[in-house]
């Protein structure tokens, strides 16, 4: 399928890199000439140097026989006018990023009355939920649902004191079911096998029943206390929406604000957030506010410099665990490194979830990407056709790198083992490395 | 200052007020008393009156804000001019005082009586007495703006001039006559249940219509001596008290209820929560302190107390046992109930339930600010931030509410009258609840004191009624300065 991705900045670098992978015909189109050179030189894709919302540039993208329309561009004004010259096209599915809250269409009947995109996405919403998630698991590095909820699946650190580290994998026997599905090591990524070991400052992908997890979390030693209390640097849109998602959820939250008709008007929105109007470099204003105490320090200013030197700020005070939304996702392994818990990048988690939203109606129901995109995890539907249906796991010959998570059959979740069936209707997650990614689904879907 | 659109606006005032008069005339004539004269030339001459000025004048041009003030104020102070000349003509009070004192107390809902035996008046004066209440209690102007659509955006300023709680009151349609019109309607449909109900409990229809206009308007004024008591039926007593307690919530939610077809719109309104918070709780104070070592049954003392709760919380003054000889405790709870009110937009007076509302939310707000000195803190009533200059008016409102009941406590003592006797009388009428405590408790009357201290309590009802600002406004110098 042809795919046409308008705006060649990171979430469109990430896309087109992906869907490469996964075999569909990209096409870029791109403003700047000097970014259009930069994705020629390093992916394998059509790269059109223009703006997108000219008829004739994208009629030479060939938008009559493309599928799918991906619009990213720095402008929300352009990616929307994009989306809908393309369904004028016939483009089948749309989808816009867009930066102003204003402009997302949040119920059915208001995208019945907009019906040129399929999806609207914000990345600070997106970025917003997504911190959410990591505080209400606060060990987690990231958080991903599967099977409607019913699976989680975590990415976790195993600590120096945890009873399961310096084990073999097949030594760790537990009454609930749970698969490792992947270690990370010296910045390398494992498809773990039985007699495999697990390590401290190992991180490992686990997956398990969404009721089961709180469980297999204790056995594996990595569970942690549940966050109260948390502040958040910044009280810009992605700042106001983790504030209200939180407080919604009984948190006790307050944010940190610069300007004071900001901090109004968040203060009139908010329910139960303190806002605080003051300079977060200030340490008296911290230590007055008793920061020490929180239990995550999210910073979530534009300013990348900001977020470290405030997240080290607060740690030194005592703050047991610091989120810092980085720019320039490169950095986020350095950050990590020098201290702060989690690097979050706003463009990154774009991409995902646009990834996902591309998978969900080709029978892959949802894909997340690990690490620095190291792997990816997808969920798939068993249709009647595929070869693998009716036969054991164990006798399947799954291609190396790749393996069968969980299967979510009847609304009922099971962690397979050898002797499991797969049957048509289920729906399947695939954990794979990226280069035997399509072959596994291959394999399965026939 | 346009005095031409003033008087014209004060006619039709008048002519609404003469044509009202014609109800308690009809009631004369069917009793065929001797008060019947007295009515005809009341009606007669307000209505001509206002038909003179109002053919007289022209209305050019939008009303300026000052106008707005003088004509609300001069409006209320004209139709209880006015409508006391049933009271002249018949001379029933043996000084003007006691007239104006009692067709003020009718118009501002208080209930506050100088008459010692009222089962003496004739029926057309008793349902005059009444109906001045029912007048007052959605308010005249409100009246005006619904039947003179006309009026223009002058309507929406005096909209919020008179009705209790002024600008917190959200318009119901984009024009304010409609919401008039609404408001009106609500209030009809309420008094039409309540006086089928009270004739079908077997009071009189007579009876059933002036207490009904006592109680929704929330004001207060009997035809018998002992007000709601003489009855003595518990059915009565528990529907009144129910129609005292619709006639205190915010009249905008009825409507909103009946939109949405759902109660909800109740349960999402603090407001209407904090009243019915308060409700229970002096009620249970009440019949704590008076079951106590009491022969009544816990029936009875329920049911007493509830009512004189209600009563007094909705500024209404009905009594059905003279409080007077309860506890020290009760009466205190009783007291401090009268600082309190209605629900905005209620028929109820007093500083009202949404004021103390948003003075206990900036009360806690200040508190969080004093070891959060670097917070932002907006105050939130159901969800929707109060902006800081509303908060102030609120703030200022209760300290002049206090400065004036403190001043006029001082005023009445210096008449030589004792401490809880002048307080009361002085917070009640400006409150426009009606009964006080000692000398002017439920069972006693206004009718002793000096006349000086009665235009002075008239004075108070008007400036309770119509929520300080709009009155006091007049006596600021720089207000009359032209230009």
């Amino acid at each position: 399928m042809r795919v046409i991705i308008i705006g060649a900045g990171k979430i469109g670098f990430i896309i087109a890199k992906i869907l490469v992978e996964e075999n569909y015909d990209v096409v870029v189109i791109e403003k700047l000439e000097e970014r259009a050179n930069t994705l020629q030189e390093y992916l394998d894709v059509e790269v059109i140097v223009g703006n997108g919302v000219k008829t004739s540039i994208l009629e030479e993208a060939g938008i009559r026989e493309a599928g799918l329309l991906v619009a990213v561009t720095e402008s929300d004004e352009t990616n929307l006018i994009a989306c809908m010259l393309a369904k004028n096209f016939g483009v089948a599915k749309t989808i816009a990023k867009v930066k102003n809250p204003e402009y997302i269409l949040e119920n059915k009947k208001d995208r019945e009355m907009f019906p040129g995109i399929d999806y609207m996405i914000n990345p600070k919403l997106v970025t917003a939920k997504e911190i959410a998630k990591l505080i209400d698991i606060p060990e987690a590095l990231d958080v991903a649902y599967y099977a409607e909820g019913k699976i989680q699946f975590l990415e976790l650190k195993i600590p120096a004191e945890a009873p399961v580290a310096n084990q073999q994998i097949k030594e760790l026997k537990f009454d609930f079911p749970f698969l490792i599905a992947a270690i990370v090591r010296e910045e390398e990524l494992i498809i773990p096998r039985g007699d495999d070991f697990v390590y401290p400052q190992d991180i490992i992908f686990v997956l398990a029943k969404t009721v089961d997890m709180l469980r297999v979390e204790r056995f594996l030693g990595t569970k942690r206390e549940k966050a109260e209390r948390v502040m958040i640097l910044g009280g810009g849109y992605t700042g106001f929406q983790l504030a209200k998602i939180l407080e919604n959820r009984r948190y006790a939250v307050k944010i940190i604000e610069k300007d004071y008709h900001r901090c109004v008007k968040i203060a009139k929105e908010l329910e139960r957030t303190m806002v605080l109007n003051g300079d977060a470099t200030d340490i008296n204003f911290l230590k007055n506010e008793d920061t020490g105490n929180a239990d995550v320090f999210v910073c979530l200013t534009d300013d990348d410099k900001l977020n470290l030197l405030v997240s080290l700020i607060v740690k030194n005070l005592g703050v047991k665990r610091t989120i810092a939304q980085v720019g320039r996702s490169d950095y986020i392994t350095l950050m990590e490194n020098v201290g702060i818990d989690v690097g979050v990048s706003p463009r990154t988690l774009t991409a995902n979830r646009i990834l996902r939203f591309i998978y969900q109606k080709n029978k892959v129901l949802s894909v997340t990407l690990l690490g620095n995109e190291e792997a990816e995890m997808t969920e798939l539907l068993i249709s009647e056709s595929s070869p693998v249906v009716n036969r054991k796991l164990k006798d399947l010959n799954f291609p190396k790198g790749s393996l069968i998570g969980s299967i979510y059959r009847r609304n009922e979740v099971i962690i397979p083992k050898g002797n499991d069936v797969l049957l048509p209707g289920d729906s399947v997650t695939i954990f794979a490395l990226p280069e035997v990614a399509n072959i596994a689904l291959k394999y399965i879907t026939g | 200052m346009n005095y031409q659109r003033i008087i014209y606006s004060l006619s039709i005032i008048l002519m609404i007020v003469g044509l009202a008069m014609l109800l308690p005339l009809f009631w004369s004539l069917y009793y065929d008393e001797y008060d019947s004269y007295a009515l005809a030339l009341s009606c007669g001459i307000t209505y001509l009156i206002g038909v003179i000025g109002y053919k007289k004048t022209k209305r050019e041009g939008n009303f300026l804000s000052k106008e707005i003030f003088v004509i609300v104020t001069l409006g209320w102070l004209l139709a209880s001019l006015f409508g006391s000349l049933p009271y002249v003509f018949t001379r029933i009070f043996p000084t003007y005082a006691d007239a104006f004192f009692e067709t003020m107390s009718g118009f501002t809902t208080t209930g506050a009586s100088v008459l010692t035996d009222i089962e003496t008046l004739p029926h057309g004066l008793l349902f005059w007495r009444s109906l001045t209440q029912w007048l007052g209690g959605m308010g005249i102007i409100v009246l005006f703006i619904a039947l003179f659509p006309s009026i223009g955006t002058g309507g929406m300023q005096m909209f919020h001039a008179e009705t209790p709680g002024g600008n917190f009151v959200k318009k119901l349609k984009p024009r304010i006559s409609e919401t008039a019109k609404i408001l009106w309607s609500i209030y009809l449909l309420m008094t039409v249940t309540l006086a089928v109900l009270l004739w079908l409990l077997g009071m009189p229809l007579f009876d059933a219509l002036c207490h009904t206009f006592g109680t929704v308007a929330t004001a207060g004024f009997s035809t018998k001596n002992i007000s709601i008591g003489y009855y003595n039926s518990a059915a009565i007593q528990w529907v009144i008290t129910i129609f005292m307690f619709l006639a205190g919530i915010n009249f905008t939610l009825y409507y909103k209820a009946f939109r949405t077809k759902s109660l909800g719109v109740y349960a999402h309104n603090e407001e209407f929560k904090l009243y019915s918070f308060f409700v229970l709780v002096a009620v249970f104070l009440v019949v704590c302190s008076n079951y106590s070592g009491s022969i009544a049954t816990l029936d009875d003392t329920i049911r007493e107390a509830t009512f004189q709760v209600v009563s007094l919380l909705t500024t209404t003054g009905y009594a059905t046992v003279n409080y007077n000889q309860w506890s020290y405790f009760a009466q205190t709870v009783l007291v401090v109930l009268m600082f309190i009110g209605g629900c905005m937009g209620s028929t109820g007076s007093s500083i009202k339930v949404g004021r103390i509302l948003v003075l206990l939310k900036q009360a806690k707000l200040e508190l969080v600010r004093c070891f959060h000195p670097h917070a932002v803190l907006r105050l939130k009533i159901d969800g929707k931030s109060i902006g800081q200059d509303n908060v102030i008016n609120i703030l200022q409102f209760f300290f002049l509410f206090l400065a004036i009941a403190a001043l006029g406590t001082m005023f009445m003592t210096f008449w030589g009258f004792d401490f809880v006797t002048s307080f009361t009388a002085t917070v009640s009428c400006l409150s426009n609840i009606g009964p006080g405590l000692a000398l002017v408790g439920p069972v006693e009357n206004f009718a002793f004191l000096p006349d000086v201290t009665k235009y002075f309590l008239s004075f108070l009802m008007l400036l309770g009624r119509l929520e300080i600002y709009t009155v006091l406004v007049l006596f600021l110098p720089s207000f009359w300065r032209k230009g």
